[in-house]
């Protein structure tokens, strides 16, 4: 991966990024892109949903993000009698004051952690969608606005079924991306164990960026340019979900803002100053596979959603 | 959504209205072809700016050639019927274009040099459509036709442009009554106009023009106030070779005074004479002489089967365009069919005589006038120049006035003659004819027009409405005399009831005539020079605009579905794609080209893919001078696999 990377970087937010890059992978090991994809979706300003068993290292992966952005970070572990003041904050009333004070939740914070997000019930789940969609909450009748950078890193085990409530389409389509991050290999699994031998790596991590740099990538990725040719062929792709036999609910006109946000900013990580097919089609299954419902006779055939899209990205010719 | 079918029928339409219908066949079939057939061209934006060019140039140049030819603002009409031929090109080739929509750029240059990428686009087939009803609508010959016409092509087309929110029967119900009403409101209108503009023409002919009639003329006398005739220029003679003119320009004689109160003269014999004429563009009145003069008349206002203004002394005429020329005997020549603003030659020399011999009615008298003179002289038969002596002398202390305060109603004659002593050229004229007749002298009444304003700047004599005149003519030894017995002075107070900003009006007048003539005679041929130039310096735009514009090769590709045009499309690395394609190293459909050339192991090609795709999809583009250092690695390595390939096999 490293021996990829361009000596010269194109521009200071590239040569930024991939600093961050390399910082929080002193602490964590991935064997895909899950954390070029974690820095993508938060580079566009989407929340991602972490999919995978315990023990691979999500929450370790959203820590170490916060930690090298120098960023307030906050942790929720979703349970079945969560409330959604639990997340939200309640008022209490001051003795002093004589009067009713909003102490603001957990979700009041720049990163959050929303750890086993399908196991809390639906009602709380939603306390999440709001703040996830506006970025702002409403307490009480209030409108609270949230910090500009707040960005959800859900998990979810996908294994479990029972005690679990699935997300609602509506939340699904609210979370930028969402992949797994996997089994690393044994060569990596025995590197783990090295450096965890006397402690943890995170409480080595020093913070690389602050949240002055970010604003700048942030914009940068912005000025990432994209042909109308692109914008056409991410409108094929997600249109062609729609009529894609097997799938009754194709993906929503979000799924083509975030195939674009999203494919601007890994052009600026991966140091391009355009946006070119391969990066719409890498990330093709990280944000559209997940808006997707099947057909239960898909489901049971054991087709799933990122099949689909492996299928169409084949049938709709990429521009060359 | 295309409007199919309808735009054949209205470029169709459009022909049969202009009579071009051998263009718009062809223009229809090829039109309404593009939907049976699957190939189009995969054009640059490029290609389109290059037939936009082309149709600007064709247009300066119709411009241009109609200009010289039709001569007249009638050539806008001309263009706009063959707008839709000149546009016809830039139609096609977005027809046949996997481009939908052109954008603004393309037909104005200014917005091509702007940064940002033009936005607006339009459907070049609706402004077709548009394009030809428009045409369609400058035939003036067939207007029934075109509102129907234009109703259905507007309906048909966007029909299915409408909003889908109310049922197709509402909306075609809200459309036509939109129609009915601007149909209705467009027959007002016109009704409304062709009013006032009849209305117009009354008011401007009476203004301008009092007819003269060459049977009867109706005078003045008994009119009360003032009397005032406009400034207007009539007509502009041109004398050749000096500057003398004869000072009275006829345009007809009266023999038959009325007994009316109010004074009115007739001619006796009312036939015409057609007069021969030696080739289609001359005619002649007597025989040519020696001494005869040229002078060129340029007449400002056409009447219909006009008289003809000319000096008694006419003995030809020339390049009168008129059908025919008739001459009665009272010296009126009437021409037929003759143009609007014409100009003739005359040759008058000073033996001729227009007015035919005198007869017993130029001494025709009644009762009443002979009641009226003999209180100045008995009716005899007196020496003619003594009565012509006598005549003048009488009316020497008369007065010339345009103002008439109480006349007696019953004999304005008699007013004149014996309490008010002061009158007006018709006075004198009718006075002085019956009172020839009274002392024997045969004598006619003639109305005409006094020459006497000399213009230096034009070279020319000017005759305006208010130099009309009368006088009589009496027949003496054999020929007609001009006895004109209105004080000399009436030129001088016609001349000073002039309108204070006569001279700004003239001013404006003559210089239009000027140019008018300077332009009538231009000929196209006298331009071939300056054509050549201006052809030649629109040739040289173009030639520049090809030249320095990137070379462009025109691919044709079977693309089923249209897209918005493809920036670099034809950039050379799909020379390598189509290679080795050939090599049997297909690419897959949904492949992009990197993971291709991963996967045919060709990684050293991922650097001239990087700046294809640059080219291809940055839309920042590529400077020429990669596009040419592509274009040399790319032909440097397939030069290297073809060199490699034999060895290989």
């Amino acid at each position: 991966m490293t021996s990829d990377q361009p000596d010269i970087y194109p521009s200071r937010e590239c040569a930024l990024l991939t600093q961050l890059k390399d910082n929080i992978e002193t602490v964590i090991q991935c064997n895909n892109e899950g954390i070029k994809w974690l820095l993508t979706a938060f580079v566009a300003g989407g929340h991602v949903l972490l999919e995978d068993v315990p023990g691979t290292g999500k929450t370790t992966l959203a820590k170490s993000l916060a930690g090298s952005i120098s960023a307030e970070f906050k942790r929720i572990q979703f349970t079945p009698d969560l409330l959604p003041s639990d997340i939200l904050g309640v008022s209490v009333f001051d003795q002093h004051s004589q009067d009713f004070r909003f102490r603001p939740g957990p979700i009041f914070t720049q990163i959050l952690l929303a750890d086993e997000i399908n196991r809390a019930s639906p009602r709380t789940q939603s306390a999440l969608l709001e703040a996830m969609a506006e970025n702002q909450v409403s307490v009480e009748g209030d409108r609270i606005e949230m910090d500009e950078w707040f960005f959800v890193i859900a998990t979810q085990n996908p294994v479990e079924f029972h005690g679990t409530y699935p997300l609602p389409e509506a939340q699904m389509d609210r979370f930028a991306m969402r992949f797994k991050l996997g089994y690393v290999s044994r060569e990596q699994e025995v590197q783990i164990l090295d450096s965890q031998r006397y402690e943890h790596p995170i409480t080595r991590l020093k913070p690389c960026t602050n949240l002055e740099d970010l604003r700048s990538i942030r914009n940068a990725a912005r000025n990432i340019r994209i042909s109308d040719e692109l914008k056409h062929y991410i409108v094929d792709l997600v249109g062609a979900t729609r009529a894609y036999p097997g799938i009754q609910m194709g993906a929503s006109p979000r799924a083509g803002i975030a195939m674009m946000k999203c494919s601007q900013a890994l052009a600026l990580i991966e140091g391009q100053e355009f946006v070119t097919p391969d990066i719409i089609q890498e990330l093709a299954i990280p944000i559209i596979a997940h808006r997707l419902v099947l057909d239960p006779e898909s489901q049971y055939s054991g087709t799933d959603s990122a099949e689909c899209i492996m299928n169409i990205m084949q049938d709709i010719p990429v521009p060359a | 959504m295309k409007p199919r079918i309808i735009q054949g029928l209205v470029v169709l339409a459009w022909g049969i209205q202009a009579d071009l219908i051998w263009f718009a066949l062809p223009m229809a079939a090829t039109l309404e072809a593009r939907y049976f057939l699957n190939r189009r061209w995969a054009l640059t934006k490029q290609d389109f700016y290059r037939v936009a060019d082309l149709t600007s140039v064709a247009m300066v140049g119709m411009i241009i050639f109609l200009f010289l030819n039709a001569r007249s603002y009638h050539f806008i009409t001309t263009l706009f019927q063959w707008l839709p031929i000149l546009f016809f090109p830039l139609v096609i080739v977005f027809a046949y274009s996997t481009t939908e929509k052109m954008t603004l750029d393309v037909l104005f240059y200014s917005l091509r040099r702007q940064k940002e990428p033009v936005q607006q686009s339009w459907d070049m087939d609706y402004l077709f459509l548009g394009l030809c009803v428009l045409a369609t609508g400058f035939n003036t010959d067939d207007r029934s036709l075109f509102f129907p016409l234009a109703a259905i092509a507007i309906l048909w087309s966007l029909f299915p442009l409408r909003s889908t929110r109310y049922r197709a029967g509402i909306w075609i119900l809200v459309v036509s009554i939109t129609f009915l009403v601007a149909g209705f409101t467009h027959q007002m209108i016109r009704e409304a106009h062709l009013a006032v503009k009849a209305k117009t023409e009354q008011w401007i002919a009476a203004w301008i023009m009092q007819r003269t009639d060459p049977l009867k003329t109706r005078t003045a006398l008994g009119k009360v106030g003032r009397l005032k005739l406009s400034d207007s220029i009539l007509f502009r003679i041109k004398p050749i070779g000096g500057q003398g003119f004869p000072s009275l320009l006829v345009e007809a004689s009266y023999d038959h005074p009325s007994t009316g109160a109010s004074m009115e003269w007739a001619v006796w014999e009312t036939n015409f004479t057609s007069v021969p004429h030696e080739d289609d563009f001359t005619w002649r009145f007597a025989d040519a002489s020696p001494g005869e003069t040229a002078a060129k008349i340029y007449l400002e206002f056409n009447r219909e089967r006009s008289l003809v203004p000319v000096p008694a002394s006419l003995s030809e005429i020339h390049d009168l365009p008129a059908l025919e020329v008739k001459l009665s005997k009272y010296g009126a020549i009437q021409g037929s069919g003759m143009v609007p603003s014409p100009s003739f030659e005359i040759k008058y020399s000073l033996g001729n005589q227009l007015y035919g011999p005198p007869g017993e009615i130029d001494l025709y008298l009644d009762e009443k006038h002979e009641a009226l003179l003999s209180r100045i002289v008995k009716r005899a038969n007196y020496p003619a120049r003594h009565s012509i002596a006598f005549i003048q002398n009488f009316f020497s202390d008369f007065k010339y006035s345009l103002f008439q305060e109480t006349v007696n109603e019953a004999n304005p004659l008699e007013d004149f003659l014996y309490s008010r002593r002061a009158g007006h050229c018709e006075y004198f004229a009718s006075a002085t004819t019956l009172l020839l007749r009274q002392m024997g002298v045969p004598s006619r009444y003639v109305v005409g027009y006094s020459v006497h304003e000399y213009n230096e700047a034009l070279g020319m004599y000017i005759v305006r409405q208010r130099h009309a005149h009368a006088w009589a003519i009496a027949h003496v030894g054999g020929e007609w005399l001009v006895v004109d017995t209105t004080p000399g002075v009436w030129l001088a107070e016609e001349d000073a009831n002039a309108n204070l900003l006569q001279p700004i009006f003239d001013f404006f007048a003559n210089y239009s005539f000027m140019f008018q003539l300077w332009w009538n005679e231009q000929k196209i041929e006298d331009y071939k020079f300056e054509l050549y130039i201006i052809g030649g310096i629109l040739a040289l735009i173009l030639i520049w605009r090809i030249a320095t514009s990137e070379q462009v090769i025109i691919s044709r590709e079977g693309n089923e579905e249209s897209r918005s045009w493809l920036p670099g499309k034809e950039s050379p690395f799909f020379k390598i794609v189509a290679y080795l394609s050939d090599e049997g190293l297909k690419r897959d459909r949904g492949e992009v080209l990197r993971h291709w050339l991963i996967r045919i192991q060709k990684p050293e090609l991922l650097p001239l893919l990087g700046i294809h795709n640059r080219w291809r999809f940055d839309p920042r583009g590529v400077s020429a001078n990669e596009k040419l250092a592509l274009n040399e690695q790319v032909d440097h390595w397939i030069l290297g696999q073809v060199d490699q390939g034999p060895q290989e096999n």
